[in-house]
């Protein structure tokens, strides 16, 4: 049997022709979970693996699996880097965007479901069942002579066009387009279609380049309520599931999104961090072997255990140990406390950071204060968890003076950079009428908005002005 | 890229295969005829071959006789793997307390490679640069107080969109390169025409680079044994330290690493003592992680403000 470029089926045929080429099946969930099983099905049962954020990293799916991989892995770096050694992928995702590009750039393959009901769901037989006819078919023809050649200029030409160049999504196009000809399609056609569309249309076909939009800066005068200043856009993608974070898609094609690695409060951990003491294991520990036969050899010994006998651990015996996360997260509160403000937008100021403060305390995040005022910004609290002494040094924070804006957000990047990005906010309570220079001579607007971009990209940045404030009272 | 290998096999992608990056390519070539040089950082695009690198060099000094094992430390490895542990076999059988080797004495002579090591947890990464300083791993945990020696390279690479390295950390890898994703078509077509080579028949890939591999190797071995004897004199000691001080450098690891790097430099082209021109060759990589930063600099301003400090301490060659 022929299929057609345009037949839902042809890409899912490619794929298990050679599962290296990898997948991603986005869209509708539960449409994208049932491909992911049936493509299962329909691979040597050995050969599959399923890797969620449960399963053991260590030692984790062979290498030479064809690993299905849970979207709830991609929020864990260490699973995304486990994850992506496997010898061919299906992931599951609700737009490609939203996969890690370590995992995206892997699955050239990818098929959107719509997520309104047609008759494509009710279609007999399924998609992936004609695919596995059409594959199986064409891995009985004998194979047409390679032609590395034409399969690695099809793929780079076509990652040019798209602005999507990335020297692993090539490769796997490339067999793409070697699959493709073995199932009778042409090849250009074939990786538009089922592999660089879907991704171009993460992206605004024409993006400036990044340099521009960097220099550009964001000019601090103005609210902005995301800190992509780095030239990224932020899209909703079609077909987000209802609760997911927005993506940010950056330039030139590729979707980034920083892994979160450690975001969020993190105090002991059962697993990872820092090992510290040990403790008698307690129901719903997680036991700590080592520790645990360490402790009750001597304990057996006593017990009249002797070497060459199967040693038996009594529930005392077991051990549990202590982790430490260092990371948590981290709220910078810029104030602009100059003279510049006005005494009643001070005021504001001071009002809805103490508000800010009150969600701190809830979400434990750590709290710092850069006070902007005078020669030079300096830092009126250092990071703490104490919410209370963050709203002493508030309120007690003097004004009057110069506007060094560049110098506070110098001063908030210092902080910033001791935390992943994702896990650091930044709120700029500010008029930002800088008018002190960071460095002699230098114009300050220009370098407090230059800062300020550095700056975004080491936190999320929130700038409030002053019109902001009276509006929010 | 990464070396694919077809079900049941792992075979690595032969090192001379790799197309471009050369400065990463360079640097750990340095290390391996130096280890003292103290390791190598490489940050850049994800997908630019930087762990197929790493993994090739180990298979390419091995044709050589060269036994550098190159073991890679998987992000969310305990630290009972990492450092080694409580042998539980020996435990629970024969009722002794061994010690189980970890990674770190497996990685003995050779290079301990860390893919993200950006997003390690911080206490293994200050934990594994104490123990390649000093050479030595103490472990103290389980009942056991064990000392091993543990001799090893430490490569490192990430991508830093995802996560920046902690500056005082970068500092203390001796080397740091910067790669990039190539932008030339023709050379991407090559990269993906050598990857389709090796995924259909990574064996005949292989051995149609064995030559080329072998020959590297056997100059990788020459340049071990030239290099005790290769000269550094007090002329070109100078140069450097004025190097370093144009470059406008923290701290005085700087000096060591581009001494002991030009030095390896010199012995890899052959020479018996270093010139101008292995100081340049090797500046840019020794000291662009050491360089005072001003707040808007990029890769390229600082890489372009060391190649100014090559010319003005006139170790162009």
């Amino acid at each position: 049997m022929t299929l057609a470029v345009e037949d839902a089926a042809a890409p899912f045929a490619a794929f298990l022709l050679d599962p290296r080429i990898g997948i991603l099946l986005t869209g509708d969930r539960s449409q994208a979970e049932e491909a992911s099983r049936a493509l299962a099905r329909q691979l040597p049962p050995d050969a599959v693996r399923r890797f969620g954020p449960a399963d053991d990293l260590w030692p984790g799916p062979p290498d030479d699996a064809v690993v299905l991989l849970s979207p709830l892995v991609f929020d864990d770096p260490a699973r995304v880097a486990r994850g992506r050694r496997a010898w061919g992928i299906a992931a599951v995702a609700p737009s490609p965007g939203h996969a890690p590009s370590a995992i995206a750039e892997r699955c050239a393959l990818a098929v959107a479901f719509d997520p309104t009901p047609g008759p494509a769901a009710l279609e007999s037989p399924a998609p992936w069942e004609r695919a596995a006819a059409a594959a199986a078919a064409a891995a009985a023809r004998a194979a047409p002579a390679a032609a590395p050649d034409l399969e690695a200029r099809t793929a780079v030409e076509a990652a040019v066009r798209f602005g999507l160049e990335s020297h692993e999504l090539e490769y796997r196009a490339a067999l793409a387009a070697r699959a493709a000809m073995r199932l009778g399609l042409e090849p250009m056609p074939f990786l538009e279609r089922w592999v660089f569309a879907p991704r171009a249309r993460q992206a605004p076909p024409a993006p400036p380049p990044p340099a521009e939009a960097e220099s550009a800066g964001e000019d601090p005068g103005r609210p902005s309520n995301d800190g992509a200043a780095d030239g990224a856009t932020s899209v909703e993608p079609p077909g987000a599931w209802p609760g997911d974070p927005p993506v940010t898609a950056a330039l030139r094609g590729r979707v980034r999104r920083p892994l979160p690695g450690r975001r969020g409060p993190r105090g002991p951990h059962p697993a990872r961090g820092a090992p510290g003491r040990t403790f008698p294991w307690r129901h719903g520990e997680r036991a700590d072997v080592p520790a645990t036969v360490a402790y009750a050899l001597p304990r057996a010994a006593l017990r009249g255990w002797r070497p060459g006998n199967v040693l038996r651990l009594m529930p005392g015996d077991l051990r549990a140990r202590r982790r430490h996360s260092k990371t948590g997260s981290l709220l910078i509160i810029v104030v602009d406390a100059s003279g510049s403000m006005a005494q009643g937008a001070i005021r504001q100021a001071k009002g809805l950071a103490l508000r800010v403060l009150d969600r701190a305390y809830v979400d434990r995040t750590s709290v710092a204060i850069v006070a902007a005022r005078g020669r030079e910004a300096y830092l009126a609290l250092a990071p703490t968890r104490a919410i209370a002494r963050a709203r002493g040094a508030l309120r007690e924070l003097p004004s009057g003076g110069g506007t060094p804006l560049a110098s506070a957000y110098a001063a908030a990047l210092r902080l910033a950079r001791r935390y992943e990005p994702a896990a650091v906010r930044a709120l700029v309570l500010s008029d930002g009428r800088a008018n002190v220079p960071l460095t002699p001579g230098g114009d300050p607007q220009d370098e407090a908005s230059r800062m300020l971009a550095v700056l975004s990209r080491a936190a999320q940045v929130e700038v409030v002005d002053r019109r902001a404030l009276s509006r929010k009272r | 890229m990464r070396a694919d290998a077809g079900p049941g096999e792992a075979a690595v992608f032969p090192f001379s295969a790799i197309l471009g990056q050369e400065e990463m390519k360079l640097g750990l070539l340095l290390n391996a005829i130096d280890p003292g040089i103290g390791g190598m950082l490489a940050l850049g695009d994800r997908g630019t071959a930087k762990s197929t690198t790493v993994r090739a060099l180990g298979q390419m000094l091995r044709l050589a006789g060269l036994e550098m094992p190159v073991v890679t430390l998987p992000l969310g490895a305990s630290d009972d793997r990492v450092l080694g542990s409580l042998d539980l076999e020996a435990a629970l059988v024969h009722g002794e307390k061994r010690f189980a080797p970890g990674l770190l004495a497996e990685a003995h002579g050779g290079f301990l490679y860390i893919d993200e090591v950006n997003l390690l947890d911080d206490y293994l990464v200050d934990l594994l640069l104490d123990v390649a300083a000093s050479g030595v791993n103490h472990v103290e945990r389980d009942g056991l107080s064990v000392t091993h020696a543990a001799h090893f390279v430490l490569v490192g690479s990430g991508n830093p969109e995802e996560g920046e390295l902690r500056p005082q950390l970068e500092d203390r890898f001796g080397l740091a390169v910067h790669v990039r994703t190539i932008r030339d078509a023709d050379t991407r077509r090559e990269i993906v025409r050598r990857r389709l080579a090796f995924g259909d028949d990574p064996a005949g890939f292989c051995a149609a680079w064995h030559a080329q591999d072998a020959a590297l190797a056997a100059r990788i071995c020459a340049a071990r044994d030239r290099l005790p004897g290769v000269e550094l004199g007090p002329e070109v000691i100078d140069r450097i330290v004025s190097l370093v001080i144009e470059a406008g450098t923290t701290g005085h690891r700087g000096e060591i690493v581009v001494a002991r790097a030009a030095r390896a430099h010199a012995a890899l082209a052959g020479r018996t003592s270093v010139g101008p021109g292995d100081i340049g060759a090797v500046a840019v990589m020794a000291l662009r992680h050491r360089c005072a930063r001003a707040p808007f600099d990029d890769e390229e301003a600082i890489a372009a403000r060391i190649a100014a400090a090559v010319e003005r301490a006139g170790c162009t060659g």
